[in-house]
């Protein structure tokens, strides 16, 4: 049977080429949309690696006249907020969770440069916001006044830079360029290895990151971002209170406060609606593709109506009918996802789109071939279906 | 004594169209025994063909009761239809309708492809009912390269290739020459002869009538005695 229906549509190659060229490119569009889709949800499965769930963000802005004062300054606030009794802790985060400030940096181990991005983080603050320790362990006062700045590194950037045979701990990384001697660089020593910590959320692709000391002892440096943990959870006079209190004390200083679900919140409809946007417009397209299908598929199956009223004259049943529509589409659906897979591969091979791994390919051509199939089977069943309720004598007399 | 090979009884089929009703069949009662060759004669439109459609299972009576060998047809479902269709009967039509996309020998197979059959047996099956008809040089044609007669001679073949107990055969000749009509008609008859398979043949060919075993002649969908 199998032959029979090989060469059937070996014979009929020139209008089964349009049909295959029409699944193609169904198959291409289905594979973006579907490695797309794919891609957004795993990234925003992955652990955050931090929490984020009952904290607040209060940001800074000191307007013109910054000065040598602020950081004594910022000091004095930290206290302040440490001594009231409905603020469990307070840290710094230099760069803002889930905003647009980022540090991006150039990092080497043994002249294997990566570029990551950094952040700098005050004593407690890694462990108080539950970043996943894998080995060796968080800062400490007693990191403070060494040559080398402490640093933890995530996994990506652990297996990037060390491999698996060599253990990341008290690595040096970044140590003084050997043929600039004179360009001042600062060299880290890696004292942990963390999880992740994506810290623009959700839809943070970047795998690199690198959280380093700071040190508050130091008065040549400022932070614009805190991280501050409520007793009582999240409540707006704890809100109201907190701004009063620290704009009593930095009057000249724009100080905001706000919760860091908030932030997310924002993030992630700004990841969202171009998404959705393009999503829509994906589907229109999809729906094209399937009206277009639909209407290939249908238009094949009935210009068949007399082969098939034949092929019942002759004794297959409707279910034999069936069968044979059913697997003559799929041979052709299988020749277009072939077909299609050849295309979309060229994109992961070049690195078109930098979403696009390899895993993401493979469970993307899946995903699309398994709704191709879907489709074609759709499409083809119905009107298979009502050739196949026909009479045979009717469907003889059909031209 | 065996069951007849066909039996009508208070057999109608009225074609319902958007206003008109069509009464191309008006309780026919026929037996036909098997081994029997017989022909259907009639004017055009008087409803011969749809005497043979009913008889070979390819379209419901609107009334009365049709046995095949015996067996009772009414209630069997489509499944069972399809089975006696693809075992006890073969069907050649006036307009050949060969598939124009398969070759002689794939169009000639087309039956067994619904039976438990090897494919090796299948074709070899299919050029045996080949060779009878004379075609066995041209199965790999495809039958637009082939002559009318040539091409009901496939028609044949495949209706003969899975030795059914009854063939139907629809104005078989009538699109053919004199010449080629006698050659068709000797196949049958052969059939008829050597391997006792009923043939239900219409004509428009009073020569050709008379060859077979019994006329039967239809007018306005009754048949005349
Ligand atoms: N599918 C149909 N729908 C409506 N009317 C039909 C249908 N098929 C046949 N008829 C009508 O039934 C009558 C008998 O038709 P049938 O085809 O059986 O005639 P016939 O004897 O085979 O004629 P011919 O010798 O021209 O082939 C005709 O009046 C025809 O118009
Ligand atoms: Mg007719």
């Amino acid at each position: 049977m199998l032959m029979h229906l090989f060469r059937l549509i070996w014979n009929r190659k020139l209008s089964n080429l349009l049909i295959i060229l029409e699944l193609t490119l169904a198959f291409v569009v289905l594979y973006f949309v579907s490695a797309t889709a794919l891609h957004l949800w795993s990234m925003y499965n992955r652990p955050l690696g931090f929490e984020w769930q009952s904290h607040y963000s209060m940001t800074i802005n000191q307007g013109a006249e910054a000065s040598e004062s602020d950081m004594e300054r910022l000091n004095g606030m930290i206290d302040r907020l440490e001594q009231r009794s409905d603020i469990d802790w307070v840290h710094i985060v230099k760069q803002a969770l889930f905003q647009n400030w980022h540090w991006s940096t150039s990092i080497n181990h043994e002249g294997d440069y990566i570029q990551t991005y950094m952040n700098t983080l005050s004593d407690g603050a890694a462990e108080d916001l539950g970043v996943t320790l894998l080995s060796g362990r968080f800062f400490n006062e007693g990191d403070a006044g060494q040559a080398w700045l402490p640093v933890l590194i995530n996994r990506a950037v652990s297996e990037r830079l060390f491999g698996e045979g060599v253990d990341p701990l008290g690595q040096n990384i970044n140590p003084p360029s050997e043929d600039q001697p004179d360009q001042e660089q600062t060299e880290y020593r890696v004292i942990g290895v963390i999880e992740d910590f994506r810290q623009s959320g959700e839809f943070w692709g970047d795998e690199y990151y690198v959280l380093a000391r700071f040190d508050t002892s130091r008065n040549d440096t400022f932070a614009n971002s805190l991280v501050i943990r409520p007793q009582d959870g999240l409540s707006a006079t704890f809100e109201a209170s907190l701004l009063q209190e620290m704009t009593q004390m930095a009057p000249s200083w724009n100080i905001t406060v706000r919760p860091l679900a908030d932030y997310r919140q924002d993030r992630i409809r700004s990841v969202m609606t171009p998404i959705i946007l393009s999503g829509i417009v994906a589907g229109f397209l999809l729906l094209m593709v399937a009206f277009g299908l639909f209407g290939v598929l249908w238009q094949n199956v009935t210009r068949r109506t007399h082969e098939l009223g034949l092929r019942r004259a002759l004794g297959a049943s409707a279910a034999d009918i069936f069968k044979q529509i059913t697997i003559e589409m799929m041979l052709v659906a299988s020749f277009a996802i072939v077909l299609g897979t050849l295309i979309t591969i060229q994109f992961t091979l070049l690195g078109t789109f930098s979403s696009l791994n390899w895993m993401t390919t493979i469970k993307g051509s899946v995903l699309a071939a398994v709704v191709l199939l879907m489709l074609v089977a759709i499409c083809t069943l119905y009107p298979g279906w009502i050739a196949s309720r026909k009479q045979p004598a009717d469907a003889l007399r059909y031209e | 004594m065996s069951a007849p090979a066909i039996s009508l009884q208070q057999v109608s089929k009225v074609y319902q169209t958007d206003r008109v009703e069509t009464t191309a069949l008006d309780q026919i009662n026929l037996t036909i025994p098997q081994g029997e060759f017989v022909s259907i004669m009639g004017p055009s439109g008087c409803g011969k063909s749809t005497l043979l459609n009913l008889m070979g299972l390819l379209d419901a009576p609107s009334d009365g009761d049709i046995q095949i060998l015996g067996q009772q047809v009414a209630h069997l479902k489509e499944k069972q239809l399809a089975t006696i269709r693809n075992l006890k009967i073969g069907f050649v039509f006036q307009s050949f309708h060969l598939v124009p996309d398969l070759s002689v020998l794939d169009n000639v197979e087309i039956p067994l492809l619904y039976r438990s059959v090897s494919s090796s047996a299948r074709r070899q099956a299919a050029r045996d009912a080949l060779e009878r008809v004379g075609l066995k040089a041209r199965m790999s044609h495809y039958p637009t390269q082939l002559s009318g007669g040539q091409q009901q001679r496939v028609a044949i073949a495949r209706a003969i290739v899975g030795q059914p107990a009854i063939l139907f055969a629809d104005e078989p000749t009538g699109n053919l020459d004199s010449q080629m009509g006698k050659e068709i008609l000797s196949i049958l008859n052969d059939l008829n002869q050597q391997s006792g398979t009923t043939i239900v043949m219409v004509t428009h060919d009073q020569h050709q009538a008379e060859q077979t075993g019994r006329i039967i002649r239809i007018h306005d969908g009754q048949m005349i005695h």
